[in-house]
């Protein structure tokens, strides 16, 4: 994709490809453009965010959230971004500058880099690497760096807590990450994130989520897991502002700070894309394969693009939602309680689970009898959970509303949809 | 009967001192403060004294509406105007309907609500923090002790208003203000924040 | 049989005491069943209707009105039921009450200045509970703020003022509550904010004609009064003149 783009650029420009020189600048302006679309891509991936994220813990606790910048505060995002862009940014003396002002590009490249092997549809992927996986796991160690480089250089001693708490986090979790994924990767036969999605199908029971009891229980390890490395906040003990002030990015103001905010909330994407890919079957459509999509030609293709592309973000939005929730349900787990659940639970547990694969892998046939009454069986649980969700929320509201109108006078029902 | 706290209008020591509200002058960090980062901005630099505001241009009013539209506040409070602080941070009176959330660190905040007495002891710290905000700053005064000492301004521990120590924009009366009144203080903080050149501000001279 | 995974010491989150692999699951199933109840209600937060208040324009009455009576909000004095008593300038244990009262040419006396200093007053009540006439009362008033303190002191007299006098029972009736601090407060409704379309109050039962609504200000009311920088600057400033209500002060 780049090496097309690149060859549009130098035929744009009437240049002659065989000469070095221009195909070093151009590929300087062409890496540059790239890079620019890609961050313009990624903002809007993950600006909006921070203001859904805002309205759903407003929701949460009984408030509202930003409301006022743009039409139901859809602009607070922007006007975050503007503001911190505008405002003075501030080296402390004592820091070590050129690791200090480095550190910030090191976590949000790591991040950034990510989106790289991301499949956003059936072809909007930068680079379909056949270790897409591998990379993924292996790329957001640039993230620790990055958060230990932070912390390091701030001279604060917060900062300094905060980026060795990430960085042990960080580390250990990797591990159920890897574990976790390791298991879909075994039952997918590939690392390549396209691939992955093509052995999974359209329908659920197709999705690998579904495909049996092992790998069922993979995908909330690895959801936790996920949500551990991208500092979310059952697991945000590098931020915890109430023993460290800020975390490792305690000295950093307005667009350093912006970097780490950019990768925060640009990671929720992340881990949202990394499930959707490896357990939730992707971009893909029903009634229509892969290898269709890759025939068609002109508008119909840029349109299945565009479908594909809307289905994958619908899936991860589901999912980026639910992290959300999470976040703003849970507390935060005390260091040691953070360390005992990577080590004790979740690291066995993903063995576990990859053991479970394998053994099925060997042993059970695909699209076998035993093959479907696992999918059936795992199908069954998450519609089971699913069921049993639906009718705890329904309990929980149901044990507040008659109190609350005979207290309010007032209707309790006040859905997701209506906008105050 | 002599006692100096007594009522004031049963005996006489009321009749010396004027019981003037007036801003009790300057020196009032009377040892040296030891921390003092970098000088700070002079009086001077409170909006609304600058003679070339009042032109703003659409890049301005852009810019502005944006800046007011992301009040970072930050996490300080010294005293019982503080629970008022948390009340309006809360679900009742939701400051992140106008963007305004709190920051833990004050690298991170636009705006330092003084919530609550300070002491001497804790002047130093106010001015350190409010040092170490980045320049965009701004700074609420809420409630009677920290707009000019309150019902402690006779105290020997409290500094008679929080403006002998760093530069306040918004004066909130109140003890404790009621949390719409933050949120009021707050509206008439983005008003200032309007009619600024942020250009200027970003200098740290306007 | 040793077990695989030993109970940790000092740590009774996880499973010490009852150790091995059933204590291990039963954690696993107390996590895992925690956190579902805990998704559970906070999704139901999601059906609830939000408790926030919008308050200075999505609401259907001012929060004024809805205060109880009994909200001591900003001071407030009529000064035509003002005997000039200085009772309650005398009660006030911190002295915000500032009142002067001259001898004027026809053998009266004058109220020539009662400035309320709402920067200091720490809303005890006293003063209320001291004026027998019931000039000095609490409003349930509280959009004050100022960029300049000078303008925290409240001043209810700007032109020397006969104190009022009546028999016991004639008093003449009290100005609505809150409707002479729209006078008095520089700069009162001038917030120009993003919020627009504030709905206008409607009168309550024992309001009368509103006295003479003040001009609307400017949208663009701030940066205002050019005069003194609210600095440390000393300056025992009576700084507003007081020849003129401060309310005109504002460009
Ligand atoms: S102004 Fe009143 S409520 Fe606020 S800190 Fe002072 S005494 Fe407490
Ligand atoms: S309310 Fe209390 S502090 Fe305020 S003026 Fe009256 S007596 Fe003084
Ligand atoms: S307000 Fe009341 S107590 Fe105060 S001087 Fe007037 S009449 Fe006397």
């Amino acid at each position: 994709m780049l090496r097309d783009v690149a060859n549009w650029i130098e035929r744009l420009l009437g240049l002659d490809p065989a000469t070095f020189a221009y195909s070093w600048i151009t590929s300087v302006v062409v890496i540059g453009v790239m890079a620019l679309v890609a961050f313009v891509f990624i903002a809007f991936f993950a600006g909006p965010v921070t203001w859904w994220e805002r309205r759903l813990a407003g929701r949460i606790q009984s408030r509202i959230g930003p409301n006022r910048v743009g039409p139901q505060g859809v602009l607070q995002w922007l006007a975050d971004g503007i503001k911190c862009f505008l405002k003075e940014d501030l080296i402390p003396a004592q820091a070590d500058k050129g690791l200090y002002m480095f550190a910030p590009y090191l976590v949000f490249g790591g991040y950034m880099a990510t989106f790289a092997v991301l499949p956003f549809g059936a072809n909007l992927i930068a680079a379909d690497l056949d270790v897409g996986l591998l990379y993924l796991l292996a790329i957001t160690g640039l993230v620790v760096i990055g958060s230990l480089m932070a912390g390091w250089s701030s001279n604060n001693k917060w900062a300094l807590f905060g980026g060795i708490r990430s960085a042990a986090q960080l580390v250990s979790y990797e591990i159920p990450s890897a574990f976790s994924l390791m298991s879909v990767v075994l039952a997918a036969g590939t690392m390549s994130m396209q691939g992955i999605i093509r052995q999974q199908g359209a329908w659920p029971w197709d999705w690998f989520v579904f495909r049996n009891p092992f790998l069922f229980l993979a995908f909330f390890l690895s959801l936790t897991s996920s949500i551990a490395e991208g500092n979310r906040t059952p697991f945000d003990l590098p931020e915890g502002e109430s023993e460290l002030v800020a975390g490792y990015h305690v000295e950093y103001s307005g667009m350093r700070f912006l970097w780490f905010m950019f990768a925060e909330w640009g990671n929720l994407w992340v881990i949202a894309s990394i499930a959707t890919v490896c357990f939730l079957g992707g971009w893909q459509i029903p009634g229509m394969s892969p290898a269709e999509i890759a025939a068609s030609t002109g508008l119909a293709f840029w349109g299945w693009q565009a479908l594909t592309l809307g289905v994958f973000v619908a899936k991860a939005s589901v999912l980026v939602a639910f992290v959300i929730q999470v976040r703003w349900t849970l507390p935060r787990l005390r260091v040691d309680q953070l360390m005992i659940t990577c080590w004790k639970y979740l690291v066995p547990g993903a063995l576990f689970c990859l053991a479970g694969v394998l053994v099925l892998l060997a042993v059970v046939p695909e699209n076998g009898i035993a093959d479907w009454a696992l999918r059936g069986v795992s199908l069954a649980a998450g519609l089971a959970i699913a069921v049993a969700y639906v009718w705890k929320t329904r309990a929980a509201y149901m044990a507040d509303r008659d109190l609350y109108r005979r207290m309010e006078g007032k209707e309790l029902w006040y859905p997701p949809f209506r906008l105050p | 009967m002599s006692d100096p706290n007594d009522l004031p209008g049963t005996e006489a020591p009321i009749a010396v001192p004027e019981p003037v509200p007036v801003p009790v002058p300057a020196p009032v960090l009377a040892p040296a403060p030891v921390l003092a980062p970098a000088p700070l901005p002079s009086p001077a630099c409170v909006p609304g004294s600058m003679p070339g505001e009042v032109i703003t241009t659409t890049v301005d009013n852009f810019v502005n509406w944006f800046r007011e539209g992301s009040i970072w506040y930050m996490l300080f409070a010294t005293a019982c105007c503080g629970i008022e602080l948390m009340q309006t941070g809360g679900p009742r009176t939701d400051l992140d309907r106008f963007g305004a959330v709190p920051r833990s660190s004050p690298r991170q905040s636009d705006l330092m609500i003084i919530a609550g007495t300070i002491t001497y002891k804790m002047a130093d710290r106010v001015r350190m923090l409010y040092a170490q905000m980045p320049e965009p700053r701004y700074v609420i005064a809420m409630g009677s002790c920290a707009n000019c000492g309150g019902l402690f301004q006779r105290g020997y521990s409290v500094i008679p208003g929080v403006d002998s120590v760093i530069p306040v924009d918004i004066y909130l009366p109140g003890c404790p203000p009621r949390p719409e009144a933050l949120n009021e203080a707050i509206l008439r903080l983005q008003d200032l924040m309007h009619g600024e050149r942020w250009t200027q501000k970003i200098k740290g001279n306007a | 049989m040793v077990s695989a995974f030993p109970p940790p010491v000092g740590d009774p989150t996880s499973g010490r005491g009852s150790g091995g692999l059933p204590g291990w699951l039963g954690n696993v199933r107390k996590a895992a069943s925690s956190v579902f109840e805990g998704l559970a209600v906070t999704m139901s937060w999601m059906f609830r209707r939000p408790m926030t208040v919008q308050y200075p324009d999505k609401i259907a009455r001012p929060v004024q009105e809805v205060l109880p009576d009994a909200y001591r909000g900003i001071l407030e004095l009529d000064v035509r039921l003002c005997t000039g008593c200085l009772l309650c300038e005398k009660t006030c244990p911190i002295q915000c009450i500032d009142i002067a009262v001259e001898k004027n040419a026809a053998g009266g006396r004058d109220i020539t200045k009662f400035d309320i200093d709402i920067s200091k007053c720490m809303y005890c009540g006293l003063c209320q509970e001291s004026c027998s006439f019931g000039a000095l009362r609490h409003s349930g008033e509280f959009e004050a703020s100022q960029s300049d303190r000078a303008n925290l002191v409240l001043h209810f007299v700007t032109q020397p003022q006969p104190i009022a006098r009546y028999k016991a029972g004639e008093a003449p009736p009290r100005r609505p509550r809150g409707s002479i601090l729209k006078d008095v407060i520089v700069g009162y409704g001038t917030r120009a904010g993003k919020v627009k379309g504030a709905p206008t109050p409607p009168p309550p039962a024992w309001d009368k004609p509103a006295p003479a609504p003040k001009p609307e200000p400017e949208p663009v009311a701030l940066p205002q009064a050019p005069a003194p920088a609210p600095a440390p600057a000393p300056a025992p400033a009576p700084a507003p003149a007081p020849a003129t209500p401060p309310k005109e002060e504002t460009p």
